[in-house]
């Protein structure tokens, strides 16, 4: 029997204006509230609402069977609830099915496991409490902001009160190279899922791809590769964003409907069966250690943190901001960490990428600024301005 | 496969150790680079027997033997010449030009009487400024005794680098019926205003009509070469300039402030008020700025004027013509290097900056922009935005480092053999291997 976990990511961050130097000092509203809205309008009737209501119809043709796991940012969700309600509602709707999980993370989509541990601990816990007054669910699973992951971060979680961390079967780390088995982690032996890139990236990158040799691509091409797969497994855990669906691949290519008869091909085979992470019990099961000192995740082809902090202007803006902790901690002004936490929002920082080829077609797919160096000085221009604020509050 | 390499003829004006701006430096980077794939022989007006080329034959107008030349006096393509100054004598700043093109037609056959003609016609190559108030007599003058050169020589292609050399250009094709490649460095559109029809632009237009291919040094060129010029863009093949590798070097400045240089001609086509304007602007909010303007032209005295008028002066510096080795002094203590320029056909020194560590900010309007995809841009009158590039340099550290980073990446791609084997492959292009 093949145990298949999905998993969905939903994010949206609070994109930046373009702040430009003759503004710093002013304390214009650093974000670019149009922008937003019209990226969330888009998504949301490209992606979200007719997502939603595609599972929705497959969850009342595959009563008791299907099951589907997410991970919602708490930036995605504050958004839906304050500019797009129906969106929410449609998520809510979906997830009052049974088959439903809802994993934690940081509220901010935030990189802070890698450097304030107090304030990864906060953002987490934010994110747990918000999900349980919008969903009325517990965490119980823990995905890192865009699945990064180091063995030390498996204290923390486990101390948040999570059973299970999901991160990215990076060939380099999986014990012997063999991705799909049941691995706890070095520290504190937190049980880890790692995810299947190869049959992920099928769909999520090469759906549309003609020069893949599954195209053009069925569900029975990758059921077949998943059974394949499945024999000397514990699971397959095929995890992408959500946005996948309707927005980087539109309904007319087709992605609707390889989801609905993906599904329904699953739902229907006997040597298959749904699973939601928090399902295995593997509390006293023998398994191998998951070990990575290292930082891994599931960004471009390092699959490492430099999408993030692979350039000096990524690490000075990031330094800048963690560095005005303290500062915001004398205003005691919750308006204050609230805007020091929504410009920790990893994407920030993603957008100051100057990988080139393929990984930088990806980056600038997502950024809002024409540039990576605009990206960074806009970005340090807000934080200038930021600094300034604090300084005349305290 | 090819057996021989093709023989270039190849028609230069400014050539080591005389320099004047990016021509020279760019023709020789071409010559030498081109002279591994090409048998190149090079005809300019001055050359230096000081300063040696190894493959390139160099044949210094200032150095021929007159007594051992040559002559074809039979030779009737002078008419095609006449017709040229004939085409633009109305426009001709020069009034003596086109009776001096008339009297110099040879009307003699006796050798020794050509001959101290010739040698006449060659003192006005006797100069350190070529582009003087003779120049279109030089240009003429050129044209005739290369052409004479070129009758009795073997070779495969034309290769003419600006309109001072074009005229010799479409002479020697007239007389020889060898492709014509024009390179162009430099457009009168650009030194000049984009609606000007004058005699040099009479000639550039031509010659580009005359010529089997044209080589702008960016395709921002090679768009204007076929907007302003009206030239089809299937014979505008535009190759990006190389740039030879130095030891760059970063030293200590005994300024305690930032510094921001501007280097090259101070004229209208480089937009220097508007480097002025900038400066203004980025001094409003960081006062602790030095702003360099080197360089000499036709507009620096009203520069420096307006930084008195202005009472910029503290901050506003200028430092006239420089050697290259005091450039390389200022490229080692600078932080920014600006290069606003109006229309800029590629723009070398930029390149040399960022050898030199040293971040970038051009306008838009320029070649090089191109090839340094990690310069930051702002158009030449977007003071605001050539303020904010300037300022995001200077204040923020990590922008500053990850540019210089960048640009050495860019820089790596770029150099003169690269350019000179897409020059190889545009002559095959029109036949000539």
């Amino acid at each position: 029997m093949a145990k298949i976990c999905l998993y969905f990511q939903v994010h949206q961050p609070y994109r930046l204006l373009e702040y430009n130097f003759f503004q710093i000092g002013k304390h214009i509203d650093y974000f670019n509230q149009d922008l937003n809205n019209l990226v969330l309008d888009k998504v949301a009737n490209h992606c979200y609402l007719p997502a939603n209501e595609m599972f929705m119809n497959l969850f009342s043709e595959n009563k008791d069977k299907l099951k589907l796991n997410f991970a919602l940012s708490g930036t995605a969700l504050s958004q839906f609830k304050d500019s797009k309600p129906e969106v929410l509602s449609s998520f809510k709707n979906l997830f009052s099915n049974p088959g439903i999980e809802i994993l934690g993370e940081t509220y901010y989509h935030s990189l802070s496991s890698l450097f304030r541990t107090d304030e990864f601990e906060y953002q987490v816990r934010l994110h747990k409490n918000f999900v349980f007054e919008l969903f009325n669910k517990k965490t119980v699973t823990f995905r890192n902001t865009e699945l990064l992951f180091k063995n030390s971060i498996s204290n923390t979680v486990k101390n948040l009160g999570f059973d299970t961390i999901i991160t990215e079967g990076v060939e380099r780390v999986l014990p012997n190279k063999i991705g799909n088995i049941l691995l706890k982690s070095k520290d504190s032996k937190v049980p880890i899922f790692t995810r299947n890139c190869s049959l992920s990236d099928d769909i999520a990158f090469r759906f549309l791809d003609s020069n893949s040799i599954d195209y053009p691509l069925t569900a029975k091409k990758i059921i077949t590769k998943i059974k394949k797969q499945s024999k000397n497994s514990d699971y397959i855990f095929i995890g992408m964003d959500y946005e996948t669906i309707g927005e980087h691949f539109k309904k007319e290519e087709g992605i609707f409907d390889f989801w609905n008869d993906f599904i329904t091909q699953l739902a229907n085979d006997k040597e298959i069966e749904f699973c939601n992470f928090s399902d295995f019990n593997i509390e006293n099961v023998d398994t191998p250690i998951f070990d990575s000192t290292d930082v891994i995740s599931w960004a471009d082809t390092e699959k490492d943190a430099s999408a993030w902090m692979g350039n000096s202007m990524q690490y000075e803006a990031l330094r800048k901001i963690y560095d005005l902790q303290k500062a915001v901690y004398e205003t005691g002004n919750q308006k204050y960490f609230d805007i020091w936490r929504l410009l920790q929002t990893s994407d920030h920082f993603y957008y100051m990428s100057t990988k080139r080829q393929s990984d930088g077609e990806v980056h600038s797919y997502f950024s809002p600024f024409n540039t990576p160096y605009d990206a960074y000085v806009y970005y340090m221009n807000i934080v200038s301005d930021f600094e300034i604020l604090l300084k005349k509050k305290s | 496969m090819k057996q021989t390499k093709p023989k270039v003829l190849m028609l230069g004006w400014e050539f080591p150790p005389l320099i004047n701006g990016g021509l020279g430096v760019a023709c020789f980077g071409i010559a030498k680079s081109l002279s591994k794939l090409a048998d190149v022989s090079l005809i300019i007006p001055k050359s230096d027997p000081n300063f040696i080329t190894q493959n390139i034959e160099t044949i210094g107008l200032n150095h021929l033997d007159i007594e051992n030349f040559k002559i074809n006096y039979k030779s009737k393509n002078y008419e095609f010449l006449d017709d040229v100054a004939f085409v633009e004598s109305n426009l001709s700043p020069y009034q003596t030009f086109e009776a001096e093109v008339l009297e110099n037609k040879y009307a003699t056959t006796d050798e020794k009487v050509i001959k101290s003609k010739i040698r006449s016609e060659l003192d006005i190559f006797n100069t350190n400024d070529l582009y003087d108030g003779a120049v279109g007599e030089r240009i003429y003058n050129f044209a005739k005794i290369a052409t004479l050169l070129a009758l009795h020589r073997d070779f495969d292609v034309i290769h003419a680098h600006d309109w001072m050399t074009f005229v010799a250009g479409m002479e020697i094709k007239a007389a020889t019926g060898k492709p014509l490649v024009l390179h162009v460095h430099s457009l009168e559109v650009d030194r000049n205003a984009p609606d000007t029809k004058n005699w040099v632009y009479q000639i550039e237009k031509k010659a580009m009509m005359y010529a089997d291919v044209i080589i702008p040094v960016s395709f921002y060129t090679g768009n204007r070469i076929h907007v302003l010029y009206d030239i089809a863009q299937d014979k505008i093949k535009p190759i990006h300039n190389g740039i030879e590798q130095v030891q760059s070097f970063r030293s200590e400045s005994s300024l305690p402030e930032k510094v921001v240089l501007f280097l090259g001609r101070v004229t209208g086509q480089k937009g220097p008020e508007y480097f002025f304007e900038t400066a203004s602007k980025v001094l409003e909010f960081m006062p602790n700025t030095r702003f360099v303007m080197a360089g000499t032209g036709n507009m620096l005295k009203e520069m420096i004027e307006m930084g008195a008028y202005k009472q910029m002066s503290n901050r506003f510096h200028f430092t006239g013509f420089l050697s290259p080795e005091k450039v390389r002094q200022l490229y080692s203590i600078a932080d920014v290097y600006v290069m606003p320029s109006v229309s800029e056909p590629f723009g070398l020194s930029a390149l040399e900056a960022a050898q030199f560590g040293v971040p970038v900010v051009l306008s838009k309007q320029s070649g090089v922009a191109e090839v340094l995809p990690s310069a930051l841009k702002a158009d030449y009158w977007d003071i605001d935005k050539m303020a904010s590039n300037i300022i995001s340099v200077l204040k923020y550290k990590g922008l500053r480092d990850q540019l210089v980073k960048d640009a050495y990446q860019d820089l790596s791609k770029i150099n003169w053999d690269y350019t000179a084997q897409n020059i190889v492959h545009v002559y095959e292009s029109i036949g000539v291997n």
